[in-house]
């Protein structure tokens, strides 16, 4: 099963767009576990993920995430795409990189 | 416009955030917010207790718990051994967290951190054990930490032969560094005389509250806050560089109170993030509930998205969505509308027509704003003043959010028109 983390200050709203995230993978039978998390405690969290998306607000956390969590796909979410919590969109992103 | 932010975000981003990240992520800076958040459910337990010990309303309650001493002062056993001797956690913890940044034992570093702390502030019965102590605590645990270190460094250190396991070597290893900060610590203080709980206490701790207290610190940080999310970065670096300043400020209102003494300080966190920080930062709830009301359809669903978590003080989608972010419109008024509410809560509790806050602790910062404010002051004034900010932070909105609706009220209806 593929595992998607969400990184923000506190993992409190990428936690909204993990619910919408969800919603979507649902509905078209996509099975995956999909969290969010502070961003602070990616090297526990995130290392085996097989994607890992930041709030835009911490995207300059970037570097040091790539260097936490190797050989994982890291992205920033795009800021309209996080502030109206477009789940299917950043979903159907995320099918893209790491393949269905 | 477009030049100046782009600028602005560019400067944000690539020179302020990183001096910034750099602070916060200093070695002993981050040990001892790490162990201050650490002690967070204590604080939290100790300020529920004396929440229900103290709760002033109504009457007949007031009335019982009088009439029931041995209840309150049951009540009052976790406060007393919570937020009354809250540098032992806190030795303790940086103890750990330093231990732990330079790969050394960690839990023997606590255990001989806080070990060293209490010979440091006078035994178990010192009055240096609550929030008087914080500065002995982190001084106590630094020292004891790098005296360790020094040891290892040096190979100063008892060799166990490698058969022996490795958690029994580990106790060993500390020995002869825990004896010598012992030493040094009680030489200096019980042979020499030298005072330092009092000397920290009259020096340092002043020094950090009057830093942290201040109306200029406050408008400097909703300030910057405010700036760093007009270029769509979380400022929370700021917020935990103010962490051991609010910690210390509340501990000491919390204490007083419960003495019976006044609660001196105002700017502890609830200041921000209860009477400022109105549904998030930049005080968008009062905005959320004007947008539900929207001419824009897109706007109207965004409100209704964001308004459940805006509750609770969670913006994002305010914040990214309408959006705030780069918004060269709509940063005005959330600017004006943070600086105007420092400066009316300011004013509020300075001149006491609002309790000061006793009870910091309780009013978590994702508490719905009114009951935070009711808890933290035991009062009804709070309520009131908070519900003037959100009003103040409303009306700030209006005009500059009409600008905004307009032109997507235009660009829904061009959308509708091609289709």
């Amino acid at each position: 099963m593929k595992k998607i983390v969400l990184l923000c200050a506190g993992g409190m709203s990428t936690s909204l767009m993990v619910t919408k995230m969800k919603d979507y993978a649902d509905s078209i039978g996509f099975e995956c576990e999909i969290n969010a998390y502070a961003v602070n405690t990616a090297a526990k969290n995130a290392k085996d993920a097989d994607m890992i998306l930041l709030g835009p607000q911490v995207r300059f956390s970037m570097d040091e995430i790539k260097l936490q969590c190797p050989g994982v796909p890291v992205e920033a979410m795009d800021m309209m795409d996080y502030g109206m919590m477009k789940g299917e969109k950043v979903m159907k992103h995320v099918l893209e990189v790491i393949g269905k | 416009m477009q030049d100046l932010m782009n600028k602005l975000t560019t400067m944000l981003e690539k020179h302020l955030v990183p001096v910034m990240n750099k602070m916060a992520n200093n070695r002993y800076f981050g040990a001892i917010r790490d162990s201050l958040i650490a002690t967070m459910g204590l604080t939290i337990i100790g300020s529920l207790c004396l929440l229900i010990a103290t709760f002033p309303f109504p009457q007949s309650y007031v009335e019982f718990i009088a009439a029931n001493p041995e209840l309150q002062s049951i009540l009052m056993i976790p406060f007393n051994l919570s937020v009354s001797i809250i540098s032992v956690y806190v030795a303790f913890g940086i103890g750990y967290y330093l231990s732990e940044s330079y790969n050394l034992n960690k839990l023997v570093g606590g255990i001989t951190a806080l070990f060293t702390f209490l010979i440091m502030a006078g035994g178990i019965n010192s009055s240096y054990l609550g929030a008087e102590g914080m500065f002995t605590a982190i001084i106590a645990a630094i020292f004891n930490v790098e005296v360790t270190r020094f040891c290892v460094a040096k190979n100063i250190a008892i060799k166990m032969p490698k058969a022996v396991p490795a958690n029994i070597a580990g106790g060993f290893t500390a020995l002869i560094p825990c004896t010598l900060s012992t030493l040094m610590t009680i030489v200096l203080i019980y042979f020499i005389g030298f005072d330092v709980n009092s000397i920290l206490a009259t020096v340092l701790t002043p020094i950090i509250t009057l830093a942290g207290d201040s109306i200029f610190t406050a408008l400097i940080y909703v300030i910057l806050a405010t700036l760093m999310w007009f270029a769509g970065l979380h400022p929370q670096v700021l917020a935990s560089l103010l962490t051991p300043a609010w910690t210390i400020m509340s501990v000491a209102n919390m204490n007083a109170y419960a003495a019976g003494m006044p609660a001196t300080h105002i700017f502890v966190k609830p200041f921000f993030f209860t009477f400022v920080f109105i549904g998030g930062q930049c005080g968008t709830l009062a905005l959320n509930f004007i947008m539900l009301k929207s001419k824009s359809k897109t706007h109207r669903d965004l409100a209704k998205l964001a308004l459940p978590a805006g509750l609770f003080n969670i913006n994002e989608p305010m914040l990214f969505g309408l959006p705030i972010v780069l918004n060269p419109t709509l940063i005005i008024p959330a600017l004006i509308g943070q600086v105007t509410t420092v400066l009316t809560t300011w004013l509020a509790f300075a001149s006491g027509i609002v309790p000061p806050m006793v009870n910091p602790e309780a009013a978590l910062w994702n508490l719905p704003a009114p009951i935070a404010a009711a808890i933290s002051t035991f009062s009804w004034q709070a309520v009131v003043l908070l519900f003037v900010n959100m009003l103040i932070q409303g009306l700030l909105y209006i005009p500059f959010y009409r600008i905004v609706e307009k032109d997507m009220v235009a660009k829904e209806t061009a959308e509708i028109e091609t289709n």
